[in-house]
């Protein structure tokens, strides 16, 4: 048996047993439990810590400085010297934050703190609004009348009117030629996004008109948590039915079935 | 206490044991059922049919081992489908727990499709604040990754001539289980335009089908019922479909657990007050 070979058995051995130990919180809480999660936070911290010293702290600020006075050192062009600042700047100023641990130093931190929250809103705040105000807005700006409705409307008085209003304001755009079936589609979507933000509209009473719209609002919710329910679900489930597979196939049938067939 | 009282308060460990057994008789004796195609799984399934040989895409997987048996069905559908269009997958992983896994997996299926580290796939591994790192791939992938995982020098990969940012990728295609998916959208695809695909966990599905109507995404796999649909589209039939198979059953027995929780509440003198209040 091969060295390769035995980590691998060992592996799916201690894999098999620690999930055991997290189910049987399920029967109720035990030491073997608490054992469990406990390597879980610990195994993580330690794995996180040592691929954040390689990833990062080696090959962003380490090795770049090691190759850079190998080939002649930081000072012996203005490139070289342009390179040195660009890894130990941001090197220097992780080192500052450290500072906030003693109560008299922590005014250090503040600075590369301060520069982190600007690039940060600075980076934040104009894509946000565009991802997730502007563009969702505008996706719920749809034609809510089926393109059968709209012919006849224009030629009433009250759709010419409208038509020459958006003439006025340069909405020149052709008819959408909406089905039936989208135009319901889209007023649901139209419809629904409404009365949830008249629920949240808290600067008038929920009572008459606004309150059966605020209703509306929370049956639309009420969808979009049920929807949200069942996929976690769906998730949860996924999650346990791998576990099962891993413990019936990799670990009864590959490794301890054959083990008693060789015993 | 009459018997819909008693099934209210029953114990939580039967259910427990219910619904390991619906767990396991499936896996033992195994079912199939049909699965549809939803429209947002087509659209990756067509994006990714569009790919010519040696075309590149981004895969950006984001989970840890915990999520391993939903997540990886789905990296590996989409990698086999790029390879078997003859495009080159560029990979990486901006959560740190999962760097090892997602390389593991890279490997296995390239191995697989007899594919070539450096040549056919290349692998940047992690770096940390996921945000600046997508926002910095934008304009070059060498900023936040000089070197690949494996500490190549990213330059020396044959792979990456001519790759410079995500304008040098037919799309970007997310495997995601964390808040990561949101820094693509706000960070990747919003201020560089690119295309920008999602595979992520069922629990995060939900959250994404505006982004889906608007546009911002071309496409969605939502947890172990997209990768289903996905492999049924591909043709090669692997852990999803089994795997959706058993959970068709266990979310059967779920259906009957609240349909005999709702009837026994009623039947036992619960009245439901409008408003949700019982």
């Amino acid at each position: 048996m091969t060295l390769e070979s035995l980590t691998g058995i060992v592996g799916v051995w201690l894999a098999a047993l620690l999930t055991l130990a997290i189910f049987s919180f399920l029967f109720k809480d035990n030491p073997l439990y608490k054992f469990a999660e406990h390597l879980v936070v610990g195994v993580s911290a330690g794995y996180t810590a040592v691929a954040l010293y390689t990833s990062s702290v080696r090959s962003l600020i380490l090795d770049p400085l090691a190759k850079d006075f190998q080939e002649g050192g930081p000072f012996s062009s203005l490139d070289r010297f342009e390179q040195l600042l660009l890894h130990v700047t941001p090197a220097v100023l992780g080192l500052m934050m450290w500072a906030r641990v003693s109560p008299k130093a922590a005014w250090v931190g503040r600075l590369p703190l301060a520069l982190f929250l600007g690039v940060a809103s600075g980076l934040n705040i104009p894509t946000y609004l565009q991802t997730y105000v502007v563009q969702p807005l505008r996706a719920t700006l749809l034609p809510i009348v089926p393109a059968s409705w709209q012919t006849w409307l224009s030629t009433t008085f009250a759709g010419h009117a409208l038509v020459s209003l958006g003439h006025v304001f340069g909405f020149d755009a052709p008819v959408a030629s909406t089905s039936t079936l989208q135009a319901l589609n889209n007023l649901v979507i139209v419809g629904g996004t409404f009365c949830a933000i008249v629920y949240f509209f808290f600067s008038v009473e929920h009572k008459g008109a606004a309150g059966k719209t605020a209703n509306v609002g929370i049956w639309v919710l009420m969808i979009g948590f049920g929807a949200t329910f069942g996929f976690t679900v769906m998730s949860r489930v996924s999650l346990l039915v791998g576990r099962f597979e891993f413990l019936m196939n990799v670990w009864l049938q590959d490794n301890l079935l054959k083990l008693l067939h060789r015993g | 206490m009459g018997v819909w009282k008693r099934i209210e308060s029953i114990d939580r460990r039967v259910i427990f044991v219910v619904l390991i057994a619906g767990v396991l008789l499936p896996m033992i004796f195994p079912i199939n059922f049909p699965v549809a195609v939803t429209p947002e799984v087509q659209s990756v399934y067509n994006r990714m049919e569009s790919l010519k040989p040696g075309d590149v895409i981004l895969l950006a997987c984001e989970y840890d081992p915990s999520l391993k048996a939903e997540m990886e069905p789905m990296t590996n559908s989409l990698m086999r489908h790029a390879y078997k269009r003859g495009a080159k997958v560029l990979a990486t992983c901006l959560f740190v727990t999962g760097t090892k896994l997602i390389e593991q997996e890279l490997k296995a299926i390239s191995d697989e499709m007899g594919k070539k580290y450096g040549e056919d796939y290349v692998y940047l591994g992690y770096q940390p604040y996921p945000a600046i790192v997508i926002n910095a791939m934008g304009q070059d992938f060498r900023n936040p990754f000089p070197k690949d995982y494996y500490h190549n020098d990213t330059d020396s990969l044959p792979m990456m001539k001519g790759i410079k940012n995500y304008g040098s990728l037919k799309f970007v295609m997310t495997v995601n289980a964390t808040s990561g998916a949101d820094y693509w959208l706000q960070y990747g695809r919003e201020p560089y335009q690119f295309p920008l695909g999602f595979a992520v966990a069922a629990v995060m599905a939900t959250d994404y089908y505006s982004q889906l109507q608007t546009k911002q995404i071309f496409g969605m796999i939502g947890g172990m019922k997209g990768a289903a649909e996905y492999e049924a589209l591909t043709n090669l039939k692997g852990d999803a479909t089994r795997i959706m198979n058993i959970q068709s059953v266990v979310h059967i027995v779920i259906v009957g657990f609240i349909l005999i929780g709702n009837v026994a509440f009623l039947l036992s003198g619960g009245r439901l007050k409008l408003g949700g209040r019982a």
